[in-house]
């Protein structure tokens, strides 16, 4: 039988009965022409010859601009580029240009990931060919072979690397490079976006140390920054780099046509307002695109997902396509693993990725045609830089959102425009978070002593310093502050994981020859690696026999059973500061410091196929206490009177379901990243309360952006309850729990509506 | 203020790693420090014979201690070295202790005391010691770091006073971590001092592992002491402790803390002149034992000093009181490569034939002797069989295919051998 194009297959999605009747919205996003200019006069003559040699004859509006303000004006500038817009030339343009007229000039190139990093270099390594000049790029990761690190340290132009690295192994050890930091022009920081939350807040200290380094061997470098879209481009730069930045946000980029379709799955229990899993329908319509050899990208927000279909797709195309054809992609696997999929993809051996949001990042894996979403992906930008993944260049492509049956999912699936309107999210990172910065100062005084008076790119550290005295690291001598302990500092901080420590997963299946297959953060090892956990990688399920909780090592093996786990995690919550407050007649939301003592008590065995309960254990692991940042709304003793106390339990209870799934919209977020806890008695004021908390010690500026926002984000949890069908409240709104009764829906909308007549009054007065 | 409440607060989020000092925080001390003539505790430096040195507002100490030539450390005496000297002058062969011109005057034997085990940018080396020798006696010079705002006089002193002998160290484990620490420190007060030499130099560990790695449990310089040199230190202060006690000195400023530090810095740069001789000795003896002679063989193999290797292997066969296909087997390679293969046939035919050790790869090399020099394909083809049946490696099964495939279509058909 003959195979179906992109076009047919589509057709078949309209006129399909079935199919068609799950579309909630086609939007066709048609096609742009390409902005150009032509090169500058300014532009070195060999860089224009390797441009045209290339088929370039002209640059797009965006290129033209970063080479004007970073090359000839050298301004820090931001470029705001979706995928696959030529991006690369924004900051190779101006690099090259400094190198070709000083030998000496140098730049530091950041990637959030080795594997972009290669990538990159590849790119302008062809393009230095072409001129043929002696320039020389290298990348500089734990990849890098021992006996090239020292010519890399002294005579690469340009060194690409990532802020671990830099962190970890560039900075600490500046003295072996001096040629670098001497002649430092420029420092390129590709995909600013994902430096958010935790990640973003270290690489900020991370940065505020380069500088730091540089300024101590003379240069001032410029930085160019590239960031997909996001409403703060402008800000998050300068907030990561301390720096004003010149923002380039018009496109000149073409686009080829694009069809977004939002499909919802059949409702299979009206009452309920239960629909079919979004897994079940992304299972059919993959297996369709991929039969006809359609290259398709299948994005699901977590692992667990992932592994599951991943498993039931690489059964049903073994046959046709061979058990190769589909691969898993996902933040644990091991580098090696990743890179043999990158090429499978470029090369077509590979038809079919099932990824975490792991290749959302600009890794260029050539032409899919299809994007799948599992879901929608948590946030506006996510979303976009997932469909980006479809349709590189210029070709038709075709993106299908199959929603879950959370309650943004089905916000979003049935208010299309509220997606394709609404202003993408901002990134949101503290660079101040105190054990950020603590971190990160005690790694800056190995690297240079502080002097007095001296900040931390403009943050007075003078207690810190006197506190790390006191702790016996740094000597204060002179006019100095001297590291003076045995350690390497930069060993003990990790850039990427919430907590310090990740726990290691060894499989010992094979008696004799363990093997390292990953590594998982503590707190998610709490639920996903306890004794006796279902753990899924790369599709193959692992039973945890032991986890090792002082070692940090857990011990899997394979097993293959019917049910995966599911584990409960008990929250106690203590305010300690209070350090700001809104009164309001009726309630009172507040910003400060709590301190969280959570647990993981037990788990439950769910059957695979009809979720349900098939049995449950014990889990024993100590307490992790988290000192962190969070907001709350409390209510009044009258409320519990004029709500009944029931009553008023199951509103919490539904708000703070509400709240859990529209708060991380609007801060950016992973849903993990923020907690939401109702209390019908909180500890510190014996109030009905709901808590949003931090995840990260200390805090990075979530539950804050929460407080701020909060009118809005109460807007949107009106809505959503409100838009959803159901009767009396299902898991798509304020959720299914057993304590949640049949008025649990009108409830929670009866408190929300509460809280927002009480913001209108406050703001008319 | 509210940071310091949070930071008590977070203070268990924070891991301080390493080294506790061992001292309660104390008062500030008394110190007068008017002048230059003034420094903390001069008394107890002086008596410690250390004295300071100044450059600009900064102080050392250097403390300088003589021994004379006749001075025992372990089995050897000092000036011993002068005689090792002259031994080397008579040797031809290349050899990596081989002092090549040098006196025994150019050399300093040297050692550092880190704040630290790791080669980061913020380990300071606090004290830089070195023994030197004049004709008459053995001189012990170490510079002290009195605080971490005087590297500047601490690197110019060392290198200007130094400025001969840094050219040729000797040094134990030096290459890999003194030396490229010192050029990380040295690179931040590289424009108030002078620059630093290239390195070149005797790194005894090396040496030692050669030797000894097969007969001791580790080679640890106080590990070779005990063992080789039949050196015991009394009351020895550890080196990991050197940290901690530096950290209390600089609270303190009483050099009482790294008195003992110090001290162990002198024994072990004494130490390395002892080695130095030791090591020598054994090398241009060819060894105190078969397996020892062995390995300076081998030593002399890699320099490519084919005579000298395989008189040490001859020498090793000798003195071993079994038969050892090791040696036998190295020895008939070494004279392969002298083009000596007359003389090593007999060799490999009796490690063949002793079907031990290396018997199957001796049986290739007659293999290949047989046919490429004496075009002698059956008996080429024979070999080839012996190598297979007594191979368990699956490589060189593979390859053994081959020239068997190879020799069968040489041999004329219908001839058998043997």
């Amino acid at each position: 039988m003959q195979k179906q194009n992109l076009q047919q297959v589509m057709n078949w999605m309209k006129n399909d009965p079935e199919i068609s009747s799950r579309i909630e919205y086609w939007h066709t996003i048609e096609e742009k022409p390409p902005r150009t200019s032509p090169f500058p006069d300014t532009l070195d003559s060999r860089l224009k010859k390797a441009l045209e040699q290339r088929g370039i004859s002209e640059m797009y509006i965006h290129q033209a601009q970063a080479l004007q303000k970073s090359g000839t004006q050298d301004r820090n500038t931001v470029a705001v580029t979706p995928t696959a817009s030529g991006k690369t030339l924004c900051y190779n343009l101006p690099v090259l240009q400094s190198i070709l007229q000083d030998k000496e000039s140098r730049a530091l190139y950041l990637f959030p990931t080795k594997a972009l990093a290669q990538d990159q270099k590849s790119e302008m390594n062809e393009l230095i060919a072409d001129m043929g000049e002696d320039i020389r790029s290298y990348t500089y990761d734990g990849d890098t072979d021992a006996g090239i690190r020292q010519v890399i340290r002294k005579a690469g132009h340009v060194v690409m690397t990532n802020p671990d690295m830099l962190h970890s192994a560039v900075l600490p050890h500046h003295t072996k490079w001096v040629s670098l930091f001497e002649n430092l022009k420029y420092i390129v920081i590709d995909e600013i976006h994902t430096y958010r939350g935790v990640f973003g807040s270290h690489t900020a200290n991370v940065i505020r140390r380069l500088k730091r380094i540089a300024e101590y061997y003379g240069s001032s470098p410029v930085f160019i920054c590239t960031s997909a879209t996001i409403a703060n481009p402008r800000e998050l730069a300068e907030t990561l780099t301390g720096e004003p930045f010149h923002l380039i946000d018009e496109n000149g980029a073409p686009r080829g046509r694009k069809h977004f379709v939002f499909y919802n799955p059949p409702v299979v229990h009206e009452a309920l307002n239960i629909r079919k899993g979004a897994v079940s329908e992304v299972h059919a319509l993959a297996s369709r695109f991929l039969k006809e050899n359609i290259q398709t990208i299948v994005f699901a927000r977590s692992r667990v997902t992932v592994e599951v279909i991943l498993t039931h797709l690489q059964e049903l195309v073994k046959r046709e396509l061979g058990p190769k054809s589909i691969q898993g992609y996902r933040g644990g696997y091991l580098p090696k693993q990743r890179r043999e999929i990158e090429n499978g993809l470029r090369t077509g051996d590979v038809m079919g990725v099932v990824s975490t949001n792991a290749l959302e990042l600009g890794v260029d894996i050539g032409q899919l045609q299809v994007c799948l979403m599992t879901g929608y992906p948590g946030s506006v930008a996510s979303a976009w830089q997932q469909a980006g993944r479809a349709g590189r260049r210029q070709d038709e492509s075709l993106i299908v959102m199959v929603a879950n049956s959370t309650p943004v999912d089905q916000y979003m699936i049935q208010q299309p425009d509220f997606f394709l309107e609404q202003n993408p999210e901002s990134a949101r990172i503290d660079p101040d978070n105190l054990i950020i910065l603590v971190d990160h100062v005690k790694c800056a005084a190995f690297e240079l002593p502080f002097q007095d008076g001296e900040t931390f790119d403009g943050v007075d550290i003078r207690e810190v310093l006197d506190y790390l005295s006191e702790e016996q690291v740094l000597h204060p001598r002179g006019h100095k502050w001297y590291w003076m302990n045995d350690a390497f500092p930069a060993h003990g901080v990790s850039l990427r994981s919430a907590s310090q420590e990740n726990v290691v997963i060894i499989d010992q299946t094979q008696a004799g020859s363990a093997k390292v297959i990953g590594e998982m953060d503590r707190f998610s090892a709490m639920t996903l690696l306890h004794d006796n956990a279902i753990y899924l990688h790369q599709g193959i399920q692992y039973q945890v026999r032991e986890l090792d909780w002082e070692e940090k090592k857990a011990y899997v093996e394979e097993v293959e059973v019917e049910y995966y786990t599911d584990a409960n995690l008990a929250v106690d919550l203590k305010v300690l500061e209070e350090d700001r407050k809104s009164e309001h007649t009726s309630f009172t939301t507040a910003f400060g410091d709590v301190m969280v003592n959570a647990k993981a008590i037990v788990f439950k065995k769910i059957k695979m196929t009809t979720f349900e309960n098939v049995g449950s254990g014990p889990i024993h692991l100590p307490e992790e206490e988290l000192h962190t940042n969070a907001c709350w709304i409390s209510f009044p003793g009258e409320t519990v009177k004029e709500f009944g106390r029931n009553s008023l339990e199951q509103a919490l209870i539904g708000c703070a379901n509400v709240l859990r799934h529209t708060a991380p919209i609007h801060v950016m977020c992973d849903r993990s990243d923020l907690h939401v806890v109702p209390q019908m008695k909180a500890t510190h004021s014996e109030r009905p309360t709901i808590f949003l908390y931090d995840r990260y010690p200390g805090g990075v500026g979530l539950s804050s952006a929460v407080y701020k926002d909060m009118k809005n984000i109460l807007n949107d949890c009106r809505k959503l309850i409100r838009s959803c069908p159901c009767t009396s409240g299902c898991p798509s709104c304020v959720g299914s729990d057993l304590n949640l009764d049949e008025e649990a829906k009108w409830l929670s909308l009866r408190l929300i509506r509460i809280l927002e007549e009480e913001q209108q009054i406050e703001a008319k007065a | 203020m509210k940071q310091k409440h949070k930071l008590k607060r977070m203070k268990h989020h924070m891991s301080h790693d390493g080294a506790e000092t061992s001292a309660e925080p104390e008062q500030e001390k008394n110190q007068q420090q008017e002048g230059r003539q003034d420094i903390p505790f001069q008394a107890e430096w002086e008596e410690m014979n250390a004295v300071p040195l100044y450059l600009d507002d900064q102080y050392v100490l250097r403390r300088e201690i003589q021994y004379s030539l006749d001075y025992r450390y372990g089995s050897r005496r000092l000036g011993d070295i002068f005689q090792v000297f002259r031994r080397w002058a008579q040797e031809t062969a290349d050899h990596p202790l081989k002092p090549d011109g040098r006196r025994p005057q150019d050399l300093l034997f040297f050692d550092t005391e880190t704040t630290g085990l790791n080669s980061g940018a913020g380990n300071m080396i606090y004290l830089l010691g070195g023994a030197w020798l004049s004709e008459d006696c053995v001189h012990v010079t170490q510079y002290f770091l009195p605080g971490p705002e005087s590297e500047a006089a601490f690197y110019y002193h060392f290198l200007t006073e130094m400025e001969h002998s840094i050219h040729h160290l000797a040094t134990y484990n030096g290459k890999a971590f003194d030396w490229p620490q010192v050029k990380t420190r040295h690179t931040f007060v590289r424009h108030e001092v002078p620059k630093l030499p290239e390195f070149g130099h005797f790194d005894l560990l090396h040496a030692a592992r050669r030797l000894f790695k097969r007969v001791l449990p580790s080679c640890r310089l106080s590990v070779v002491e005990e063992e080789i040199l039949g050196l015991h230190r009394e009351n020895d202060t550890p080196g990991y402790l050197a940290p901690m006690l530096y950290f209390d000195y600089l609270k303190e400023q009483n050099p009482v803390f790294i008195k003992g530090v110090i001290g162990h810095n002198e024994q072990d740069v004494l130490s390395l002149i002892s080695l130095y001789i030791e090591l020598s000795e054994r090398v241009l003896e060819g060894g105190t034992t078969p397996e020892e002679t062995y390995e300076i063989g081998r030593w002399f193999e890699q320099m490519k000093e084919w005579n000298k290797a395989s008189w040490c292997y001859h020498k090793a066969i000798r003195t071993s009181r079994e038969w050892n296909a090791v040696y036998v087997y190295a020895l008939a390679l070494v004279l392969k490569k002298q083009k000596q293969m007359a003389e090593a046939l007999p060799y490999l035919v009796s490690v063949w034939q002793n079907r031990g050790k290396h018997a199957a790869d001796a049986a290739v090399e007659l293999a290949k002797y047989m046919e490429h020099e004496l075009k002698d394909a059956e008996k080429a083809f024979h070999y080839t069989e012996e190598a297979y049946t007594l191979s368990r490696n699956t490589d060189l099964r593979d390859d053994l295919e081959k020239r068997r495939r190879r020799l069968s279509g040489k041999i004329r058909p219908g001839k058998s051998f043997i």
